[in-house]
């Protein structure tokens, strides 16, 4: 069965009993009787349509809701620490390790090195958005992506032999990985200039030549058998399933450009997944892998381009209500071209902690805002979801 | 509508909608009186909301809504943590057959298994997966774009599939 039905399965003899159902509706039904008002009951079906309403009327509305938890500590708190801060160490010296102590067997080893060599170009990405990707953080970043990307290429080679299905897997999760932060510092490039646009540029040669030595790797292995294929085939074939599914929904309500890019990516995966079943029909199980790890990839890239997009996206923001703050603090408005990157951030900082801070409860408010302006040196950072 | 047809119109939203949104409130606060009385808050506010005059396209929306803010009152009233002390104080489904105690054994294991997800990515995917809340319905519940929300689905089922494969940490 598969591993979402089963959830769903597992979840739903979490119900009302029928006791607790009677006596619920008893107390709806004495509810209602004794307010005699017979109001429009809405229908059960009711609607995408108002779900998009509603959508947008929530775009004007800051919904804060900040659920207090148990749980935490020093460790999580590092995870979201990049170069330079002080967590940093905790988080690759400590964290980091552990999650590796975790993985034991070799695809499991080489699902954690993939995703440190991901985190770290993320951070460079997360850096280089905030106009502090210095030389020093480069170099520290790609030595460890370095590492990292290695021994996860050391963890496929090592599956290629013992379990050639788990080695493509494996290969082709790395590569998406390449491929998608590759796209992303492209369009950061785009955004930025000078130093960071140079630092940057080191990173994506490398991230370039890896990602060819890893599809060129996966290719030299020996021709995957029948079984091989068919393991491919039924994983793609389901992981396209949920994701053709979940993409054609977001398209419906994204803008009219990232609409049509992401029905593209829909249409691109379709297309991979037919091919390789095709392919592998006819016996050529080589090439039916090929089309679906490209499926595989292009499902993997989608998703990092749409959480790269909400990132920059949320941050663009942040930077946006700190220009904004400043400028209300300080009469006669400030000169915002002067405040450095770094100044910049530290007030954006600032303001999230102390709505964070302020709100431990769901906190609606319906504020009107002063007109945003990003400052100069600023320069959003457009994600283009087109295949 | 008369009055009549106005009850069972009412009380039909409350088959439905009752057991998830009761399973909903029972993840976040791990108590099933307080499950039960979340689930029920919901259904009278939504009503007095309805006398007042006002309108509600998407019901099942608008409820889940109602019980993350009565869920959210509860955590200010006493902090507590949510699926960890369920899995210590036990999964409590209704009913005591073999059947059920079978099933309560797979959901304590998927709760195992769900404890291991960052808490809104878990949320996303429950909604998604377990309550069938369209993406658009559930960044209407919970104040995040459509976009946030497919990616937080995606990286939940993604995490849950790797951690079927390779066990839980």
């Amino acid at each position: 069965m598969d591993l979402l039905k089963t959830l769903k399965h597992s979840l739903s003899i979490l119900r009302l009993s029928d006791a607790e159902r009677s006596a619920m509706r008893e107390v709806l039904l004495t509810r209602m009787r004794a307010t005699q008002a017979t109001p429009n009951i809405p229908s059960p079906y009711g609607g995408f349509f108002m779900t998009l309403t509603f959508q947008r009327t929530a775009s004007f509305i800051a919904v804060v809701v900040v659920f207090v938890s148990g749980a935490g500590g020093v460790s999580l708190a590092a995870e979201d620490s990049v170069p330079g801060d002080a967590m940093y160490a905790l988080k690759v010296n400590v964290n980091e390790p552990l999650y590796t102590l975790t993985a034991i067997t070799p695809s499991a080893k080489a699902a954690v090195a993939t995703s440190r060599a991901e985190r770290r170009l993320e951070e460079a990405e997360v850096l280089a958005a905030r106009g502090s990707l210095d030389e020093t953080a480069v170099a520290e970043l790609s030595e460890r992506f370095h590492d990292s990307a290695d021994e996860a290429a050391s963890h496929i080679d090592e599956l290629s032999e013992k379990a050639p299905e788990k080695s493509i897997d494996a290969s082709v999760e790395l590569e998406s990985v390449l491929s998608a932060h590759g796209r992303i510092i492209d369009d950061i490039i785009a955004a930025r200039s000078g130093d960071t646009e140079d630092a940057l540029a080191t990173l994506r040669v490398d991230i370039a030549e890896k990602k060819e030595e890893v599809a060129l790797e996966r290719d030299e292995n020996d021709a995957p058998s029948k079984e091989a294929s068919e393991h491919v085939l039924a994983r793609a074939a389901r992981d396209a399933e949920v994701a053709v599914r979940d993409l054609a929904e977001l398209s419906v309500v994204l803008p009219a450009d990232d609409a049509l890019a992401i029905d593209s990516r829909v249409a691109f995966i379709n297309e991979a997944i037919d091919e390789g079943k095709a392919k592998h029909e006819r016996g050529e199980y080589q090439d039916a892998v090929a089309e679906f790890a490209r499926a595989k990839t292009a499902i993997g890239v989608s998703w990092r381009l749409l959480e790269a997009k909400d990132r920059f996206e949320t941050e663009e923001e942040v930077v946006a209500d700190a220009v904004v703050e400043e400028e209300m603090a300080t009469a006669p408005a400030p000169e915002v071209a002067a405040l450095s990157a770094p100044t910049m951030m530290k007030a954006a900082a600032t303001t999230t902690a102390t709505t964070t801070a302020s709100s431990t409860e769901a906190v609606v408010e319906n504020v009107e805002r002063p007109e945003r302006r990003s400052s100069s040196w600023y320069r959003p950072i457009r994600i283009d979801l087109a295949p | 509508m008369d009055s009549k047809a106005t009850e069972t119109a009412f009380l039909d939203l409350h088959t439905r909608f009752a057991d998830p949104l009761f399973r909903h409130a029972y993840f976040k606060v791990s108590d099933r009186e307080m499950a039960l009385d979340i689930t029920q808050e919901s259904f009278l506010r939504m009503w007095d909301y309805l006398t007042a005059g006002n309108e509600v396209d998407n019901p099942k929306a608008f409820l889940f809504r109602i019980a993350g803010n009565l869920i959210i009152d509860h955590y200010r009233k006493k902090k507590s943590s949510s699926l960890e002390s369920m899995q210590e104080t036990g999964f409590d489904p209704a009913g005591e057959d073999a059947a059920t105690i079978t099933d309560a054994a797979a959901g304590k294991e998927a709760l195992l298994l769900l404890s291991e997800l960052p808490e809104k990515d878990r949320e996303a995917l429950l909604m998604r997966h377990v309550e069938d809340l369209s993406v658009g319905e559930i960044a209407a519940i919970s104040g995040e774009s459509p976009n946030v929300i497919s990616v937080r689905i995606h990286r939940a089922t993604k995490k849950l599939r790797a951690l079927l494969d390779h066990g839980p940490t």
